[in-house]
């Protein structure tokens, strides 16, 4: 029964997980997202500065230092988080042009000169940046693939100036790139011409409609337990999660920017799935919350299981539960397959539920990883994360301890007879093994 | 012998990267200046991956396996996913046989073709 269902999983999940990770643009999207990553955290830490007046008092001198200086402090938050679409539009340009081998640096430019023509609102005696923020995202990816692709088509068909032999190389790559920047800056100003004729808007602003119903419907506990449970789920067949990154990175870095955006302006912040939220609650100790089969392994008779909650607890502090999800094993493990997969959503998703019924407040700030419980509470500056992550604590050890004891009393079953161990190296792989002679 | 590990985010395999040290350094048939470790994430495999003898995979991106042949064989590089009991307990010992025996395996290949 259990073999059918990982044969059809298998199937059918690999080759998804598979080509989602193979596919060019995807991947672009996902590695210009973490490449944002320490922007997203130093402005996310200045724009909390600005509160720190309204915690301590005004009268004191870092009080007085942060009002008087209020303009410099915000600068750090407007060019990082305020000019997100910007570095997006780049990276993608970048990652995008070294898969297909093109100039990165004509990539760039071309791509960053396209965005600013669909997303640039002209004011009186300037430019606004409005959509240079997280309301240009979208906008950003699209049009930084679009620029190297077109950019990748010009090339194909020889759409360049070729220079006579001995000019020097640098000198030629600029002629070469003229044709292609006219075409790319016709593209995008026509484009930017005909949006607003036909629609009254820029791009960035139509595209955000026509995606609101799929960034909003993230804004939802419960969606957020169904994505839950198939990171849990692909989990379990052996697939990281982050074949998702395409899709929730850009909306965790929307949900954070305007969450940032709210608390600046003094209003209700609006959304709980952000990149700190989702590592500090949905991976605390690990997707699926595994630290219960850790605390579980660490108590049992079992040497075996003693000696992988060894292994696995410390990691687990951090996040990372690879060892005891291989060493478990709980992935492929049937009987693991409802705590990991059903508890693992629920739990992880939790807080979310009780931030969405007003328990636990939403969170301003993405931190880097600093370790369980802190984690938590530095996304939202909140004591009750850490009440959160508790509860997450006694329901997984709860969770996970009646299925482990099935497991381990399989083992103890199985510990005298174990002496053939699993075969890692095959005949001919002992004897190299032997001709190599080594010590350990 | 230059070491590459990958996994999902480079974290897990860095762990087990730190024990495979430990052994080598326990070790008095092995040198450690003559090893070279790194653990990155699979995604940014490319743009390392000239520099390297042999490509350790870790379990839980055994998925992008074909990807990372692409990757490995035109340049003549051995490859192997690891082991998911053995990664599953950081067995940095079992690991490092693994390579060598990996990579001892690509040479005997090499020099009867």
């Amino acid at each position: 029964m259990f073999e059918k269902f990982e044969n059809f999983m298998n199937k059918y999940l690999m080759p998804i997980a598979h080509k989602v990770d193979r596919q060019r643009h995807l991947a672009a999207i996902k590695s210009s997202m973490v490449a944002t990553t320490p922007f997203m955290i130093i402005g996310s830490f200045f724009a909390i500065i600005p509160a720190l007046p309204n915690m301590i008092g005004e009268g004191n001198p870092v009080s007085q230092f942060i009002i008087s200086n209020a303009d410099l402090l915000d600068l750090p938050v407007t060019l990082s988080i305020g000019f997100l679409s910007i570095y997006v539009t780049m990276m993608i340009a970048y990652y995008l042009g070294n898969h297909y081998k093109l100039f990165i640096p004509g990539c760039i430019t071309l791509a960053t000169f396209a965005f600013l023509f669909v997303s640039v609102n002209t004011v009186e005696g300037g430019i606004s940046i409005s959509n240079f923020g997280s309301k240009g995202l979208f906008a950003a990816m699209l049009v930084g693939m679009v620029a190297v692709e077109l950019y990748r088509i010009c090339k194909e068909h020889n759409l360049t100036i070729r220079m006579p032999e001995g000019v020097p190389d640098f000198v030629s790559r600029s002629f070469e790139l003229i044709p292609t920047t006219i075409i790319v800056g016709g593209t995008f100003i026509l484009i930017r011409y005909f949006s607003i004729q036909l629609f009254g808007e820029l791009p960035p602003q139509i595209l955000t409609k026509v995606l609101a119903p799929l960034v909003g419907s993230m804004d939802n506990p419960w969606a957020l337990l169904f994505l839950n449970f198939w990171i849990c789920l692909i989990f379990f067949f052996g697939i990281h999660s982050s074949v998702f990154g395409p899709i929730t990175r850009p909306i965790m870095a929307t949900f954070i920017a305007e969450n940032i955006a709210a608390m600046q302006a003094g209003e209700a912040i609006p959304h709980f799935y952000t990149a700190g939220s989702s590592s500090a609650f949905f991976g605390f100790t690990g997707a699926g919350i595994t630290i219960g089969m850790v605390i579980a392994c660490l108590l049992s008779k079992s040497e075996r299981y003693r000696k992988i909650g060894q292994v696995s607890l410390f990691p687990s502090l951090f996040g990372i539960n690879e060892p005891i999800l291989f060493g478990g094993p709980i992935i492929l493990n049937p009987i693991m397959f409802i705590p990991f997969v059903f508890g693992g959503a629920i739990i992880g998703t939790l807080p979310m539920f009780m931030m969405d019924w007003g328990l636990v407040a939403k969170p301003i700030f993405d931190p880097p990883y600093v370790g369980v419980f802190l984690e938590g509470f530095l996304t939202n500056g909140d004591f009750m994360s850490i009440v959160a992550n508790l509860i997450q604590l006694i329901l997984t050890v709860a969770l996970y301890w009646p299925f482990f004891k099935i497991m381990e009393r399989q083992e103890l079953g199985q510990e005298e007879e174990k002496i053939n161990q699993k075969k890692i190296f095959s005949k001919d792989e002992q004897d190299i093994l032997g001709e190599l002679d080594l010590d350990f | 012998m230059k070491i590459l590990l990958c996994c999902a985010g480079g974290f897990s395999t860095n762990m087990l990267m730190q024990n495979m040290k430990k052994v080598i350094q326990n070790s008095e048939k092995l040198n450690i200046e003559d090893f070279d470790f790194t653990a990155i994430p699979a995604d940014s495999l490319e743009e390392v991956i000239d520099q390297w003898d042999i490509v350790l995979i870790g379990p839980q991106v055994s998925h992008k396996t074909d990807f990372i042949g692409t990757l490995c064989e035109p340049r003549n590089i051995p490859y192997t996913v690891i082991d998911k009991d053995v990664y599953g307990s950081m067995d940095g010992a079992t690991v490092l046989k693994l390579a060598l025996v990996t990579y001892r395996k690509h040479q005997l290949e090499q020099g009867e073709n």
